[in-house]
């Protein structure tokens, strides 16, 4: 019990900092981003196999945002898992800054998938599937999809 | 489609059904997704409906889902846009716009935070 105790106390901690970021970058979107972080924050908290520290390991579950206009609950998620520091979510949507306001595999160490095209990333993420079991590996994948976008 | 034709189960699909997008209602800017449930199952998926901001239920439908073998999991989630925020929540207003100095401080307020 302690444990979901603590998980809902840092979920709280993640809907201050979506809040916060998104005050900052003043643009972006928050309603989306708060209805998704529970979910989210189970995912990066308890359920996936990740490594902060090797954010590209080859055998770690997988992430894809398919509603990357969500992106603060990701970033979100990323630094309360370690990342990156909680104070670089203050960077968001700003010039230079490594978050993007849609996520970008090429900028955010944590991110598998660059989102914010709707539509799309369940296909992602059906050929991260199919590569696991190529190469043999026994990863899983997630994809969070918006009900908005699945009849874009 | 594919991830079932392909027996993907360690694909695991999360619908966050929060009901609105950028322009209001789904249900009223094109026809209402429902039902979700059946159309996800005549696809062939492995349907989990759960409270997306019970993380109890949700840690069980994630365990579920990965003992799911041959078939891939979609977890539906219901949620509430802007959940956590009483002045946002259900709000489409809030899509994509981001809280002023003064609404920030509310928030925080709600989120328990002293300030």
């Amino acid at each position: 019990m302690d444990d979901i105790k603590t998980l809902k106390e840092r979920t709280l901690k993640m809907r201050r900092n979506i809040i916060s970021m998104l005050c900052c970058s003043k643009s972006g979107h928050t309603g989306g981003s708060l209805s998704a972080i529970d979910i989210v924050a189970v995912l990066f908290l308890k359920v996936m196999k990740i490594n902060p520290k090797n954010p590209k390991m080859e055998t770690r579950d997988r992430f894809v945002l398919s509603k990357g206009h969500g992106a603060p609950a990701l970033y979100a998620a990323l630094a309360e898992a370690g990342f990156f520091p909680e104070e670089d979510l203050m960077e968001l949507r700003k010039v230079d800054g490594k978050l993007s306001g849609h996520p970008d595999m090429r900028k955010t160490p944590g991110v598998d998938m660059s989102t914010g095209s709707l539509g799309q990333g369940l296909s992602v993420a059906n050929g991260m599937a199919l590569a696991a079991r190529l190469k043999g590996l026994d990863y899983r994948v997630y994809a969070l999809l918006g009900d908005g976008e699945m009849q874009e | 489609m594919t991830s079932s034709h392909r027996k993907l189960d360690n694909v695991c699909a999360i619908v966050d059904n929060n009901g609105l997008q950028i322009d209001g209602p789904i249900s009223e800017i094109k026809s209402s997704l429902e039902p979700i449930a059946a159309k996800w199952k005549a696809f062939g998926w492995n349907v989990i409906e759960a409270d997306g901001h019970n993380q109890e239920q949700l840690l069980q439908a994630f365990e579920e889902a990965k003992n799911k073998k041959g078939m891939p999991t979609v977890i539906l989630a219901r949620t509430i846009k802007g959940k956590g925020v009483s002045f946002m929540e259900g709000k489409v207003e809030y899509h994509g716009v981001a809280p002023t100095e003064d609404e920030k401080a509310r928030a925080l307020k709600e989120l328990g935070c002293g300030e």
